[in-house]
């Protein structure tokens, strides 16, 4: 293995932090943590053999060295050559995004008030193939789950979660049965936490109350999003509201249903117009590397950005307020008891 | 220098519970891996140029063996 040269395989991505790294592998969506002088070598030392990065560590290092590259191979992260040019068979993936579509998500909130939904979705139609995200935070409305499915049955939309109560008492199977593209069921307020596949759809039974748009924006290890899509839109745009559009339970279009500014209502106003405007795209660009602390933590493009809820409420690049990781510890903590965030929890009338 | 293993272990507690459902579809137990559907041949080729696939192929014929 000593004359060897490595070879990183392309679809895994290195992400430094400051206390440590991860190798994101893309094509098995999981990852691993590696030490900063590992992440170095291999970033900057690519053009050695291995026996030429013992060499540059100091011999006194080269159990250690050995035993990463064993560890790298047994994971499967890289190739070992004999011959450094074969590196050329290899080149990188782009990270760039694009779409072809004017818009690739919507959430759509539903308390008491029931919006045009025939209308939004033939307006969605023109803007692309979209994944969109229905949010009950009440169980009167029952019915208008029977109007959506009748609504999209007709459409292009690529795929549909749906968050309800459990009191809406809505019978699973029989509607993932019926509606292939629901592919996500969270049903909330249940008598106890599970999670496991309906035909095509993770149904997800949990405890918790989600009352209102406020619960959204958690960042949790469990919500993590692993693979080469998700990475490069993170890379270049902001990954929660690029190419979003939202209409909250009043019927009021915004990037994000938390937001506080409405660009007009659907009863009157057009989708179209709304994200034609510079104003509501701006906040597509946000991107991590302008988010204060995100910009240097090694979750950075696994993570959702939150933009509704921030730690310093008038700072549009502030960190996510619901993050409750430190990346200059490593440590995880409860974010909401965290007595720095306590303006901000009260600024958003969080609790 | 340290050890990758003892640096493993001590970040174990950090790895998730499962990943997204847009990601996964079902989830994973904490520590262990998800089950390997790729083979390292394929991995090393599904990202790589026709022209380059083409090249290795000649050279060494490919037999991919536990790809689903
Ligand atoms: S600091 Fe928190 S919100 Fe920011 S990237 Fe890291 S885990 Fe995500
Ligand atoms: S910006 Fe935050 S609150 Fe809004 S949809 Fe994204 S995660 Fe949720």
């Amino acid at each position: 293995m000593k004359n060897n040269y490595f070879i990183l395989l392309a679809d895994c991505k290195l992400v430094d932090g400051p206390t440590r790294s991860i190798i994101y592998d893309m094509s098995r969506s999981s990852y691993s943590f590696i030490p900063n002088v590992l992440y170095e070598i291999l970033s900057e030392d690519y053009a050695l053999s291995i026996n030429g990065i013992v060499n540059k560590y100091g011999l006194e290092n080269e159990q250690f060295i050995l035993e990463y590259f064993e560890f790298l191979l047994e994971k499967e992260y890289i190739l070992l050559s004999d011959n450094p040019s074969e590196r050329m068979w290899f080149p990188g993936i782009s990270e760039d995004w694009e779409s072809p579509y004017e818009i690739t998500n919507v959430i759509i909130d539903y308390r008491d008030k029931v919006h045009p939904i025939k209308k939004i979705i033939d307006e969605l139609e023109s803007l692309g193939s979209v994944h969109i995200e229905f949010r009950f935070f009440s169980d009167v409305l029952l019915d208008e789950l029977i109007v959506i499915n009748e609504a999209v049955a007709e459409y292009r939309v690529n795929s549909i979660s749906l968050l309800v109560p459990h009191s809406l008492k809505i019978n699973v199977e029989q509607l993932v049965k019926e509606n292939k593209r629901i592919k996500h069921v969270e049903i909330y307020g249940s008598e106890e936490s599970s999670a496991g596949m309906i035909e095509q759809a993770l149904v997800v039974r949990s405890e918790d109350m989600i009352t209102s748009n406020k619960c959204c924006g958690a960042i949790l290890k469990k919500n993590f999003n692993l693979n080469l899509a998700f990475f490069n839109e993170s890379k270049n745009y902001n990954n929660c509201l690029n190419k979003k559009v939202s209409i909250d339970e009043n019927g009021e279009i915004k990037n994000c249903p938390s937001f506080s500014d409405s660009f007009g209502n659907i009863e009157d106003k057009l989708l179209s117009d709304v994200i034609e405007t510079e104003t509501f795209r701006s906040v597509w660009a946000i991107d991590k590397s302008q988010i204060d602390t995100c910009q240097t933590c090694e979750f950075r493009y696994m993570c959702m950005d939150c933009r509704a809820y921030r730690e310093t409420p008038e700072d549009v690049y502030s960190k996510p307020l619901k993050c409750g990781y430190d990346p200059n510890t490593g440590e995880w903590k409860e974010w909401s008891r965290n007595p720095l965030k306590k303006t901000a929890i009260e600024h958003f009338n969080l609790f | 220098m340290k050890s990758i293993k003892e640096f493993i272990e001590n970040n174990k507690k950090d790895l998730p519970v499962y990943f997204s459902y847009a990601t996964f579809k079902k989830p994973a137990p904490i520590g262990k891996d998800l089950p390997e559907t790729k083979s390292r041949f394929y991995r090393t080729l599904q990202f790589m140029p026709t022209k380059f696939y083409k090249k290795i192929s000649q050279s060494a014929p490919i037999t991919p063996t536990n790809e689903k």
